[in-house]
Order: structure tokens, then C-alpha cells, then sequence
């Protein structure tokens, strides 16, 4: 029984330090202008950045 | 959208390591186009975020600025004609560039997504090597 409770917790803690996607967010947010956007760039200074401009098509 | 997918799929899911920071900003550009048809489960990566532009703010800001931005890996070249907005591009920054009036480190960028993938695969590898 210790062993498997071993295996378990061994297991998730696996599952735990995986990268995992961001839970999908049910509501899209609006760009608060150009501000937010030049806000968010320097934000990450030091990170490379990538802007996507789509639509949903 | 199907950039989307493809920047999803090659770009995060294949570098889960990589300090990149995406934004990912949604517009109308075609009849038909809302906000209601978002892709959701498209590019969840934790390093991204997405906002809805109704009044296209960006898309008209960058159409405007793109030529004053000077990549230095090479811009598209062909730009999109009889639009109001610059869409279906990606713009990738280096990770010294600063905003002040307009933003400074541009790597490239390109339109539409989907032709000028390859160019953003190679910059995007080397923005993320370059320590």
C-alpha cells in the first residue's frame, strides 16, 4: 500500500510540473487603446515580443 | 485563424522553454466577423493574451507606423493594400526593444500569416536564442 501511495504522489506531481495551457477564458477582453498595448511591451522588456493581428475569420 | 493555429502548434507548443510574450489582438475585418466567433481554444499558451479591438485601434496604428519601424531581419515587403488596418501579421521583437512613440527592436514582420510563416519561424528561433 505505501508503495502505491509512493507511485501516486510521485505521479502527480509529475502531471503537476507539466506546461499546461491557460485555462480558455469564456469572455475576450477589450484593448484599452494603444496605451495598454505600449503598457504590456515594455512590461516584458528583457523577453522577446510577438504581436498577432487576426481576425476570426 | 489559421496562423493561429499553426503559431500554436510550432512556435509555443514546440518551445514550452522559450521567455517569449505574445498578444494577440482580434478585429473585424470581414462581414460575418464578431467577437462571438473568437477561437477560444486556439493559442491558450499561459504566455499569451488576447483583447478584442472593435474599433480596429492597433491594426489602423500599425498600418499607419509600419514604415517608420525598420526590421532588422527584413520586414514582408508586400504591403496590404486598400485596407484599413494592417491584419493577418505578426510583428516580433527583440528583447531589448522599448516603446516610447513607436516601438524600437522590431526582429520582422509579415503579411499575410500563413506566406511569411517560415520567415517567422527563423526569427522567432533566433529572438529566443539570442540570450
Amino acid at each position: 500500500m505505501k508503495l502505491i501511495r509512493s507511485i501516486v504522489a510521485v505521479f502527480a506531481l509529475a502531471v503537476l510540473a507539466l506546461p499546461h495551457p491557460a485555462p480558455a477564458s469564456s469572455t475576450l477582453a477589450q484593448l484599452r487603446g494603444m496605451q495598454e498595448l505600449k503598457s504590456w511591451f515594455n512590461t516584458f522588456n528583457g523577453h522577446p515580443r510577438l504581436i498577432f493581428l487576426v481576425s476570426p475569420t | 485563424m489559421a496562423g493561429a493555429r499553426w503559431a500554436q502548434e510550432e512556435l509555443l507548443a514546440k518551445n514550452p522553454r522559450a521567455d517569449v510574450r505574445v498578444f494577440v489582438i482580434w478585429f473585424r475585418m470581414y462581414p460575418g466577423d464578431a467577437e462571438s466567433k473568437w477561437p477560444r481554444e486556439l493559442l491558450t499558451d499561459r504566455r499569451v493574451e488576447h483583447r478584442w479591438d472593435e474599433p480596429k485601434t492597433a491594426g489602423r496604428w500599425f498600418l499607419t507606423n509600419l514604415r517608420s519601424l525598420r526590421p532588422s531581419r527584413g520586414g514582408d515587403g508586400v504591403f496590404p493594400q486598400r485596407v484599413d488596418a494592417l491584419w493577418d501579421s505578426y510583428l516580433l521583437f527583440d528583447r531589448t526593444a522599448t516603446w516610447d512613440d513607436t516601438p524600437s527592436g522590431v526582429l520582422s514582420w509579415g503579411y499575410p500569416l500563413l506566406r511569411t510563416r517560415a520567415q517567422l519561424l527563423r526569427d522567432f528561433q533566433f529572438a529566443i536564442a539570442n540570450r
